[in-house]
């Protein structure tokens, strides 16, 4: 295997480097704008929730037929992104890939605040959000309990799960570094801190051991929550009798298409840190060139979704699978679907040349580009399915308003925030799975001489 | 005098340490700890640590909430709260399926890692000797250590120094209570 | 040279047992021979999948399963010859084949005997291709990237024709995909318990058992998922391809392939059991049988006699 790390890192090097950027933060000022744009959306999430919180959900653009719009757009969307990260730390730790060890934490960070954002919206929708533990099974004085046949209240769980697994994964695997973190730093309030969180970690041999065999299994639990999540997520819509969303590729196909855009994410996320951190030597350009492998394999897999879906809906022959396929394509929202198409599938096919793989601003547009159309993808999937119903009398368009816009934007702001945050005061990169790679490194240079 | 907590050998390499921990404990020594940066290959062979109770208690965990969440979806849907949503079946098995395995989960990801933190004695002192140590804090950066505890029913001031020394450490101290 | 005769002699009688069949227009006779076809030819089939994803993404287990990839995957000839019977008895096997019959729009089109058999053509020259392409010495991780994509719709679609539409009310958009699970499970079960007759390292077996345990999660979550959603919204035209797979003895086998062919394997994979040659050669040997009696459960009870 080639080396990812220049031969000029040692294990001080990448202690320095990865505990400055939290002690002796390189970019005061950037971190301070970028904060105060996140702040800035922040405000507008709080605007938008304080309004729906007043004035009800009629302040959306829902109606019948079209009663999941952006709001729901938004939750797959943000859950999907979260399952890359859980992808590439978990999936790829258990596969023994090496070139994970610069990507996970962040990555995994990035779950965890994409599945806070993806979990809020379900509840704002509810109509009466401060009601929302309802939906949990707890005896009650209106002897009333949730029915889990639905797919509603499966994602209850499914959320719930997912939040509290990866935190834990996220957490589990920091332990070392807040270890790390407590011994490095000089002031007793930030010691104190990284010391309540470090647990008291000595890095024992029996430490590491134990620690080890758990970090194994929760990745693996985590990759199997990841499926069945966003499974669930699916069968909302594959698990109703309505042309263009009962589809039984659904489940795998979400699957896939939430992978893509969360590589897409951390492509993004990836470039940002590797700028404003000159991590350029940790996040080198073969991690790039890896990633963009993957976005593109996973983007043909999101291809071959859209085929067999349209395959099978014309297969079918039937009339309102029929109607839905060509209202996609051609209807009142087909922007969604050419937008989706041209995102997705048409512009990641210049991954396949490597000077692009390799070129970071090329690099940036093109997963800009497919975050945004999955975007765009969820959009198509949910309005289009709803929109025409089977009876003409109830057909019916959706218009979104300033609001739902507005908690979008919103919700990004909170994803921006948390993430600023987990950069300015958490080891952003995982310092002793890169030490660990060191290792492995020059055992193998001293095998060769 | 106080009785000092222990004797702290610093070594700059781990194939050093793992040499070192091979003979301390062929030398009869049982209190001693291994601390490093990262999981270092060969380490917990050395020490003859063979645990594997982590797994286990994963497994148990996923089984026992898992089977509970199972038990409650169908308490509730046929005993307690029957409802005929499109007339599907009361106990609709296919249904508890993705529900029962996500709480499953959720069951052996909090019993696995409360077991590592319980069985590492995590969280531990919030002061442990080791961690007032001048040079421990390299521990967590780029040196490996190997502490022997005054406890130790072998351990003996001026032979434990003499033994450690001459296991060439970069550095050898003295671990105050 | 033994096994190649072997394999020449079998390979003809099979085909003039099926030539028989087709001829005789025996449904009965013609859709074992199919599900027999359909399940060994996974072993080709699955082993060209295999071979790309290895090409593509490395790893340890090429060394132990590669020549035995590559030798499967020149069985693909074979199995198209073989296909020449089922394409002779079409009117026997499938009822769209039959005259009088008319399907709704993409139905009439999709489902013509001439345009069937011309595709089953085309999938076999691009699989055989791929493998030649593949097969010749060196690494190409360009011919297997676009092969992998090729491969994914061809294999599909392959499995809706040869499988899908024997029953022409029934239409299921992951059908492809679990088709392609089988077949990589398939393949993957036989050449397992294969590899392991020589002797072999524990790592290289223990990476054999997870590869096995992937395919055997992947094809179960598939199954459940089209399970899942086809008994969610309960549309007759569905949850009739399942309930015909439930009626009488047939019961049996689903129930025997989430025991046989997910639990058990899952299991024994997941457990200490991994470390030993024999169960682990056990496991294959039964993945690979129940396989064959999948295989055979979704030819047999939907046939129109």
């Amino acid at each position: 295997m080639s080396r990812l790390l220049s031969s000029e890192e040692t294990y001080e090097t990448v202690t320095q480097q990865v505990t400055d950027i939290t002690l002796h933060p390189p970019a005061r000022r950037r971190w301070w704008m970028l904060m105060a744009l996140s702040l800035l959306m922040l405000g507008i999430f709080f605007l938008s929730t304080g309004w729906l919180f007043i004035a009800g959900v009629g302040i959306w653009g829902l109606n019948v037929p079209v009663n999941w719009g952006l709001d729901i757009v938004n939750t797959v969307w943000w859950v999907g992104i979260g399952h890359a990260g859980t992808m590439i730390s978990a999936l790829l730790l258990v596969m023994g890939q090496q070139w994970r060890n610069s990507l996970n934490r962040f990555a995994e960070a990035m779950t965890l605040f994409a599945a806070i954002c993806a979990a809020l919206f379900p509840i704002l929708h509810l109509g009466k959000p401060e009601l929302f533990y309802w939906m949990f099974p707890y005896p009650n004085t209106m002897d009333l309990w949730p029915q889990f046949r639905s797919p509603l209240v499966w994602d209850v769980f499914s959320f719930t799960a997912y939040i509290t697994v990866s935190f834990l994964f996220w957490y589990v695997g920091m332990i070392p570094d807040l270890a790390t973190m407590r011994d490095k730093t000089t002031k007793p309030l930030a010691r104190a801190i990284y010391g309540r969180l470090a647990l008291g970690w000595r890095g024992t041999a029996q430490h590491w051991e134990r620690w080890r065999q758990a970090y194994v299994a929760i990745a693996l639990i985590t990759f199997h929550l990841v499926v069945t999540v966003h499974s669930g997520v699916a069968m909302l819509f594959a698990g109703g009798p309505v042309p263009g969303w009962h589809t039984t590729i659904f489940p795998p196909f979400f699957v896939q298409g939430a992978v893509f855009s969360g590589v897409a994410v951390v492509i993004l996320l990836a470039v940002v840190l590797r700028h404003a951190f000159h991590l350029g030597n940790l996040l080198t350009l073969k991690h790039l060139d890896i990633l963009a492998k993957l976005l593109l394999a996973t983007g043909l897999l999101t291809a071959y979704g859209y085929l067999a879906d349209a395959f099978h809906a014309w297969y079918s022959g039937d009339i309102h699978e029929m109607q839905t396929l060509h209202d996609r394509l051609f209807g009142r929202y087909a922007w969604s679907a050419w937008g989706s198409l041209f995102l997705n599938i048409v512009l990641i096919q210049l991954l396949w040349f490597r000077r692009i793989r390799r070129s970071v601003p090329m690099l940036f547009v093109i997963a800009l580009g497919a975050a945004v159309g999955m975007w765009l993808e969820r959009y198509l999937l949910i309005v289009t399915g709803l929109y025409r119903d089977f009876l003409p009398s109830s057909w019916h368009g959706y218009e979104t308003t300033i609001w739902e816009w507005g908690l979008f934007i919103g919700s990004i702001g909170l994803f921006a925030v948390l993430f600023l945050l987990f950069a300015r005061f958490l080891p952003l990169v995982s310092m002793f799975e890169l030490k660990e790679e060191l290792a492995a490194e020059r055992r193998m240079k001293g095998d060769e001489e | 005098m106080n009785r000092p907590w222990g004797l702290l050998a610093e070594f700059d390499d781990s194939d050093r340490l793992i040499e070192a921990v091979r003979r301390t404990r062929e030398a009869g020594y049982t209190e001693f700890e291994a601390h490093t940066p990262f999981p270092v290959e060969g380490l917990a062979d050395a020490l003859d640590f063979q645990e594997n109770k982590i797994d286990p208690l994963h497994l148990a965990g996923g089984i026992v909430v898992g089977g509970a969440a199972l038990l409650l979806q169908w308490w509730i849907n046929v005993v307690d709260y029957p409802l005929n949503i499109g007339g599907r079946p009361l106990a609709a098995w296919p249904a508890f399926v993705l529900p029962t395995f996500e709480i499953a989960t959720v069951g052996a990801t909090v019993v696995g890692v409360a077991a590592m933190l319980y069985l590492n004695g995590l969280p531990g002192r919030k002061t442990h000797p080791l961690l007032k140590m001048e040079r421990f804090h390299l521990a967590s950066d780029s040196r490996f250590f190997l502490s022997i505890q005054a406890s130790d029913p072998v351990y003996e001031p001026r032979r434990t120094r003499a033994f450690l020394e001459g296991l060439g450490p970069v550095a050898l101290d003295e671990v105050p209570r | 040279m033994t096994l190649r005769m072997a394999i020449a002699g079998g390979g003809l009688a099979a085909f003039l047992l099926g030539m028989a069949a087709a001829l005789a227009g025996s449904a009965f006779w013609l859709g074992l021979y199919l599900a027999l076809l359909v399940g060994l030819t996974a072993v080709p089939l699955g082993a060209l999948a295999l071979l790309m994803i290895h090409q593509l993404a490395g790893g340890e287990w090429g060394r132990n399963l590669g020549p035995l990839l590559r030798g499967a995957t020149r069985l693909l000839p074979l199995a198209a010859l073989l296909f020449v019977p089922v394409l002779v008895g079409l009117e026997v096997l499938y009822p769209w084949a039959r005259p009088g019959w008319e399907g709704p729009g993409g139905k009439g089109v999709w489902l013509q005997d001439w345009f069937f058999i011309a595709r089953s053509v085309v999938y076999f020259a691009s699989w055989i291709l791929t493998a030649w392409l593949l097969l010749r010495p060196g690494r190409h991780p360009v011919v297997a990237g676009l092969g992998m994509a090729a491969y994914t719709i061809t294999a599909s679609l392959a499995g809706v024709d040869w499988l899908m539409t024997l029953e022409p009310e029934f239409n299921s958009s992951v059908f492809g995909l679990l088709f392609m699970s089988q077949l990589v499970l398939g393949a993957l079960a036989l050449l397992v318990a294969v590899a392991l007759r020589s002797p072999m390292a524990l790592p290289a077996r223990k990476t054999l058992a997870s590869l096995l345990l992937a395919a055997v999660l992947l094809w179960g979550y598939l199954a459940f998922m089209q399970y899942l959603v086809i008994w969610s919204v309960d549309l007759p035209h569905e949850v009739s391809w399942y309930l015909q797979r439930s009626e009488g003895v047939w019961a049996l086998i689903p129930w025997g392939l989430v025991l046989l062919q997910f639990l058990l394997p899952l299991i024994l994979l997941l457990s200490w059991a991994r470390s030993s040659r024999r169960i682990l050669a056990g496991v294959a040997v039964l993945l690979f049988a129940m396989h064959m009696l999948e295989a055979g459960w979704m030819v047999l009870p939907g046939l129109r006699l």
